[in-house]
């Protein structure tokens, strides 16, 4: 039986899916129509660019096909414009409904908190993975249209790989809403992480000691953009999904022992003082 | 009616037992709760009362595990609150002092989502009943509902699955006098059913009414428990004799329980702690023409824990 607690965190998300899930098919859509009038002249205009701009961008992409296109036009901003949903989303489903004070409604029913945080935790996987499902819908539909030749399996990939990123960003806003018991602040630091990392990880393609630190900036983790023009490093899938396991593991504790409604109580404040005073 | 239930013993089993609970939030260096010991026995009505942040919703939230307790231990029922949480909200309905809903749901929907965590069916006929008796609007989303109505939804949420256990914060808060009414009636119908209800209330006259034993909580400090009987004999009386003939109030003054408070040519003004005997005795030696009491209220009472000056006399 689909449980209501699960249903209700979709049905809650439901506009934010198919707004997101509309807007950024639509922009796929385009991406894709425009494809075949400029295919021919687009890897002489991208050759023509300066050789710092094209590192910057990630450098080292194979401009001259459909994939490489789309890598470059879609797949390179689609990560940063949908974490702004993830990130949203993450710090609304449980300290955004805590200070709407409509959380305490269910956790005073017979249900423990442990259930809770899991439907509301695959709640917002779905939420995530619909999202990406519906720019693939329409994404296929502008192929389709657009008479394109794709290589299916990158391009399903990429889309696919999409998920436990924004999964990830979701499950980081959350942990950092349930620390900061903000939603302001938690989206305001991770505004700032994933804007940092980007421009960071653009960089490390110039800068050779930017490049050591490769492995601190979360978007290098977005493996789409390899799926459809190299290979994609599964070591950094595997470290995607484990640090998205441990954030989720953290969040459930903090849930679990949060005092709701009573800002910080299992804060960084908190915690800086448990630590400090041992 | 039932009015307390007893085990085979005779004792009065407890409905909620706190054993030395009390909350510190964070760095703060006072306790929002002391360590507070409290039985509300079954079946009976309990007023919980107390000013703005004097510790009784923490108190509530402890009691359904929603803070949890810094020292001590909270049953329900025989279900431990933070170690058996589940087992002991399964006996639970309750109205926070601020009702938040969710805005794009009506009534019926909410309803029905929070029916689907009861481990047993919510009676339809119940629901229907309490729609009735509460006049409520279950259809229309609660974003476009006033706060009257919305706190009727609450009450319903609170009542439907029969709960063994009401925890009410301000559960009239909102409602017209009519409604006020019918939710005393129901909360009596609760209590004729051998349910038990902790009321936290700012709204005296209607604690007055239908608790059967109150709790004053003042600064995190539980400061009484007792029945409002009892409570109110203990505090002052204030009788206002009118004697056919001149009666010199020093005579009065010089009881030890009695002060005179006012005083003309034949008329006094006189109050009084505890025993009313001896003033009464020492009036009767004189001609009286008339004799005024007044009944110490619940704000009476509640205001002696609240009021320095007047602590002397409690």
């Amino acid at each position: 039986m689909f449980n209501p607690i699960l249903g209700k965190t979709i049905f809650d998300l439901r506009i934010q899916i198919f707004g997101w899930g509309i807007g950024m098919g639509l922009l796929a859509l385009l991406i894709v129509l425009v494809y075949p009038s400029i295919s021919s002249t687009y890897g002489d205009i991208m050759k023509e660019m300066p050789e710092g701009m094209m590192a910057f961008f990630g450098g080292n992409t194979s401009l001259h096909n459909f994939e490489g296109y789309l890598s470059q036009e879609f797949f390179n901003p689609a990560p940063l414009a949908l974490a702004v949903f993830a990130i949203l989303s993450g710090s609304q489903i449980i300290v955004g409904e805590e200070s709407q004070g409509t959380l305490e409604l269910i956790l005073v029913q017979p249900i423990s908190r442990f259930k809770v945080f899991i439907f509301k935790a695959l709640g917002l996987l779905i939420a995530n993975g619909a999202i990406i499902f519906i720019m693939l819908v329409i994404f296929s539909f502008a192929v389709l249209i657009a008479d394109v030749e794709v290589n299916t399996t990158r391009i399903l990939n990429a889309f696919l790989l999409l998920w436990p990123f924004l999964a990830t960003l979701s499950f980081l806003s959350m942990l950092l809403s349930l620390l900061f018991s903000s939603r302001i602040v938690a989206g305001t630091v991770m505004a700032v992480l994933i804007v940092s990392s980007f421009i960071l990880h653009g960089l490390s393609n110039l800068v050779s000691w930017l490049e050591a630190y490769r492995h601190i900036y979360i978007t290098a983790y977005f493996q789409g953009r390899n799926a459809l023009t190299s290979e994609v490093s599964s070591g950094h899938i595997i470290t995607l999904l484990v640090v998205l396991a441990a954030i989720s593991i953290i969040n459930l504790y903090l849930f679990v022992k949060r005092d709701i409604g009573v800002a910080g109580s299992i804060s960084l404040p908190t915690l800086r003082k448990k630590y400090t005073s041992k | 009616m039932i009015l307390n239930q007893s085990s085979a013993s005779g004792k009065q089993l407890p409905a909620i037992q706190a054993v030395g609970l009390s909350k510190t939030y964070g760095r703060s260096p006072k306790a929002a709760v002391e360590p507070m010991c409290l039985e509300v026995y079954q079946g009976e009505i309990f007023g919980f009362l107390g000013p703005n942040g004097a510790g009784k919703t923490t108190t509530i939230k402890m009691l359904l595990d929603l803070i949890k307790p810094t020292s001590g231990q909270a049953v329900i029922l025989g279900y431990d609150c933070q170690k058996s949480s589940v087992k002991s909200r399964e006996k639970v309905g309750y109205i926070p002092g601020e009702l938040r809903l969710y805005p794009n749901y009506s009534g019926n929907k909410i309803a029905d989502l929070l029916m689907s965590t009861k481990p047993e069916p919510v009676s339809s006929e119940y629901v229907s009943y309490l729609c009735e008796k509460l006049n409520v609007e279950m259809d229309t989303p609660t974003a476009r509902l006033s706060l009257g109505n919305r706190q009727k939804i609450g009450l319903v949420l609170a009542l439907m699955a029969k709960p063994s256990l009401l925890i009410l914060d301000e559960p009239t808060l909102g409602l017209d006098p009519i409604i006020q009414n019918q939710v005393l009636e129901l909360l009596r119908e609760v209590k004729d059913d051998g349910r038990t209800v902790f009321l936290s209330s700012h709204v005296l006259p209607e604690v007055e009414q239908i608790c059967d034993r109150i709790g004053i909580i003042r600064s995190g400090h539980l400061v009484a428990v007792e029945e409002i009987q009892a409570m109110q004999k203990k505090l002052l009386k204030h009788l206002r004799v009118t004697f056919s003939e001149s009666v010199d109030s020093r005579v009065f003054d010089a009881l030890p329980n009695a002060n005179v408070t006012e005083s003309t040519d034949k008329t006094l003004s006189i109050t009084i702690s505890g025993n009313i005997d001896q003033v009464i005795k020492l009036i009767s030696k004189y001609k009286v023409e008339s004799l005024e009491s007044g009944q110490p209220s619940l704000e009476n009472v509640f205001m002696s824990y609240y009021q320095d000056n007047l602590k002397e006399f409690v």
